[in-house]
């Protein structure tokens, strides 16, 4: 399959594919910085969604900021992210 | 309105409510559940006797997706679609990511006391975060010396708040009674 035609079905450009990989690589990186900061005693509490980077990138990346309302819970950090929450 | 849970909370009465309100009155929403697998350290197997979250749909009247949540673009499709069914008219959609919870529940949650450390490695070579990155550089999206660079200054970006959140300190005592009631009202007086 050709650079063009392997996500042509998808209609997203470039720019946004590598936005959706940069949201994910953000969400691993800060949950993993919140376990850091819990085990050195910093912070009292963590959780995480690795392995969930995936899923979150893709439907935030669907969401219509300005228009559409979202309801997330507690393990949404990359959803929250996508949609333009500042680490 | 995109709202999202994971598979233990379908086992909630509530969740149930809710989609079958959604339903009869084809309220604009989207159901995104994020299966992956383990409600703290229940198994599904031990939450369900449906695996698949999506079947459930038909039983309350809308669609169903199930969906591969590794897969980011697979994903954005289907949240795509349910989201402009629901913004056109026409109703809610329960959509199902299956995915896999790599860590703990959370940090005061030990995996190691319920589920062997052998699944947990078999199940992390569908990580979805290398694999995507792969996808791009491998069909020339992102070159590898920009997903270094990427992945360098997403380092610098979480440093810097760390850094600036460290430097905040604790909030003032006072401040806990701020924004619990409206208009003044204030029973602790």
């Amino acid at each position: 399959m050709g650079v063009a035609e392997a996500f042509e079905r998808y209609g997203l450009s470039d720019e946004r594919l590598v936005q959706m990989l940069r949201t994910m690589l953000m969400h691993r990186t800060l949950e993993a910085r919140g376990f850091q900061l819990n085990r050195q005693g910093k912070i009292p509490f963590a959780s995480s969604g690795e392995g969930h980077e995936a899923v979150q990138a893709g439907a935030a990346m669907a969401f219509a900021r300005g228009r559409d309302i979202l309801v997330p819970y507690y393990r949404d950090v990359g959803l929250v992210l996508g949609v333009g929450l500042t680490p | 309105m995109l709202v999202t849970f994971g598979d233990g909370a379908t086992s909630e009465g509530e969740w149930h409510e809710s989609l079958n309100f959604a339903a009869v009155h084809r309220l604009p929403i989207v159901f995104l559940c994020e299966n992956n697998e383990w409600a703290i350290s229940t198994h599904i197997s031990m939450q369900m006797a449906q695996p698949d979250v999506a079947k459930r749909a038909a039983g309350y009247g809308m669609p169903g997706v199930t969906i591969n949540g590794m897969d980011p673009l697979a994903c954005y499709a289907a949240v795509r679609d349910a989201l402009q069914r629901a913004r056109s008219g026409g109703g809610p959609t329960l959509v199902e990511g299956k995915c896999y919870r790599f860590l703990s529940h959370t940090t005061d949650d030990d995996d190691r006391t319920y589920r062997p450390q052998e699944e947990v490695a078999e199940r992390r070579k569908d990580d979805p975060v290398p694999a995507f990155e792969a996808l791009l550089t491998g069909h020339g999206v992102l070159a590898a010396k920009e997903a270094t660079a990427l992945k360098q200054s997403i380092l610098d970006e979480a440093n810097d708040a760390t850094d600036r959140a460290e430097a905040v300190g604790y909030a003032a005592p006072a401040s806990l009674r701020e924004h619990v009631y409206g208009d003044g009202y204030e029973p602790w007086q």
